[in-house]
Parts: structure tokens; C-alpha cells; sequence
């Protein structure tokens, strides 16, 4: 049997790849568009919207505006909603489209240098191929910070 | 040993690079869009299994095309002190000895940054470009 701790989810997102643990991941969501809620003001940079999870109101953060890149990401009636731990709770991250979920070994760690980043953008710097792909690793915590977390 | 100095078109615009910071040219391959690069690197392509930044010369040769880079024929991957990094060309035209032009210092041209050595071989200048110089310049 499969152990889900040694998957990686990978996602797309204003056309780049990302790759995720699957150990960092809650659960997986399609919802249409009408089911974030955004009619509260939006003090938070980078906010979608909540969402109700379990009972509890989430935020639904965009990772795209924090990347600086190209809008709208979303152009379609359904958002694609991955929903990982937190510091304090659980939240949510919109993803454009998900590739799949795959073992550890499709992946391998490359190192670039880390001028290639804005620092003011990305302060993280891993890249992993798969398929012959450059794409961005990505944890949950460390997503997090983007917002502001410790 | 004589240094050699390689002749490129990218567009409607030449460059020169010094062919000793050449690893090697090969055919475009895919470059994958890529977050959070700094601007002037377009994007990432895979070369010998290591994920190497593409850098667009043509805002820096004064070339108006957009995507310029990308449509590219050729990728020169070139040895920069900060990692190997791809460019654009579109024409590998020769590689010549230092001591079949002429170097000259000039000031730098308006609106093209850090070109400030045009290698001219038969009449026709070929901006030398300063790799290390160029990417110091991109900014955050």
C-alpha cells in the first residue's frame, strides 16, 4: 500500500508548476466561484475570500498575487482549492488546475543558484524536475510565511 | 593561444560573447514560465538535468520584439560567475581571433545598459557582451 507521505502533489498556477508534499495537504477541493465568500472587507493583501471548512470560516489566499503573476487566474465558474495546516489553522490556497499526485522518486531536486529569485518576491529558492520540468517546491508552512506567519 | 570572440544575430540585432565562457549552443529547447524570477530572466529550460534561467538579451540589444527570447533558434549557454545561464540567439555567425577586429571602448550607447565594448570584424560592430556585468544590473 501506498503511503500518502511519500507523494507530492503537483498544481498549476498562472502557468508555472509547483509541486507540493502531500503530507502538507489537508484536503483537496473543486467549489464553484459563488462558494468564496467575499463580501467582507478584504484587510489582508493577497485575500480571495473565505471559505466554510468543517464548520470554520478560512481564509482563501492567492498565491498568484503574491507571485506577481499574470490575471485572471481563474477564468472558469470553479476554483480549485487546496486546503493545508497552518500556524494557528487551516487555510486555503486556489490552484489553477492539478496535474496529480505522484511518488517521491518522479522527482529530483536540482540546485540553482539563488540570484536567479527576486528576493522581494520568493524568499525560498528549491526546484525540483519532473517529467523534465523545472517546477517550484513548495510547503506548506513556509507558504504561510508569504502571508506573514511565523 | 589566440582568444576568440563568437559572432551572434538575435532579431535584427548582433552581439559577440567571448568564446572562452561558452559551454556549449544547442537548438531552443522548451523554457517553462517560471514565478518569482527577476526581471530579464524569462523564464527556466533543463540542461544536463540542471534547471538553467533563460536571460532575454533584446531589451538589452535595443529590440523592440517581444518574446524574443523564447522564439529563438539557438540557446548559448554561457558560463556566468553566477551559474550557467541561457541566451537567445538566432544565427551563429563565426568565431573569429581578438586580432581580426578591433575593439573599442566607447561610451554606453543610449538605452542599451552596459554595452559599452563593440568588437568590429569586417566593417560591422558587435556589441561584446559583459555577461556578469548585465546581470548585476537586473533588478530585484
Amino acid at each position: 500500500m501506498l503511503t500518502p507521505l511519500g507523494m507530492k502533489l503537483v498544481f498549476r498556477l498562472g502557468g508555472a508548476g509547483f509541486v507540493l508534499p502531500v503530507s502538507d495537504l489537508i484536503e483537496v477541493n473543486e467549489l464553484p466561484a459563488d462558494a468564496l465568500q467575499v463580501s467582507a472587507p478584504q484587510e489582508e493583501s493577497g485575500l480571495l475570500g473565505s471559505f466554510l471548512h468543517r464548520g470554520s470560516l478560512i481564509p482563501v489566499r492567492d498565491l498568484g498575487e503574491r507571485l506577481e503573476l499574470p490575471r485572471p487566474l481563474f477564468p472558469g465558474e470553479q476554483i480549485t482549492l487546496l486546503v493545508l495546516p497552518g500556524a494557528d489553522a487551516p487555510w486555503g490556497l486556489a490552484a489553477e488546475r492539478i496535474e496529480g499526485v505522484f511518488p517521491n522518486e518522479h522527482f529530483r531536486q536540482v540546485s540553482v543558484s539563488e540570484w536567479i529569485f527576486s528576493r522581494r518576491i520568493w524568499p525560498f529558492a528549491q526546484i525540483v524536475l519532473w517529467k523534465n520540468e523545472p517546477l517550484l517546491h513548495c510547503e506548506a508552512m513556509t507558504l504561510e510565511r508569504l502571508w506573514g506567519a511565523q | 593561444m589566440i582568444p576568440k570572440i563568437a559572432l551572434f544575430t538575435l532579431g535584427d540585432r548582433c552581439f559577440s560573447l567571448a568564446v572562452e565562457r561558452i559551454a556549449h549552443i544547442l537548438p531552443m529547447v522548451q523554457v517553462f514560465p517560471f514565478p518569482a524570477l527577476r526581471q530579464g530572466l524569462t523564464g527556466l529550460f533543463v540542461d544536463q538535468d540542471g534547471a538553467v534561467p533563460l536571460f532575454d538579451l533584446a531589451p538589452i540589444l535595443g529590440s523592440e520584439r517581444a518574446s524574443l527570447a523564447r522564439m529563438s533558434r539557438y540557446l548559448v549557454i554561457y558560463g556566468a560567475e553566477l551559474g550557467n545561464i541561457g541566451l537567445p540567439a538566432d544565427k551563429v555567425l563565426q568565431m573569429v581571433g581578438r586580432d581580426q577586429g578591433k575593439l573599442l571602448e566607447t561610451a554606453e550607447i543610449p538605452g542599451k545598459m552596459n554595452l559599452t565594448t563593440i568588437f568590429v570584424v569586417n566593417g560591422v560592430g558587435y556589441p561584446l557582451l559583459d555577461v556578469d556585468a548585465l546581470l548585476t544590473t537586473l533588478p530585484d
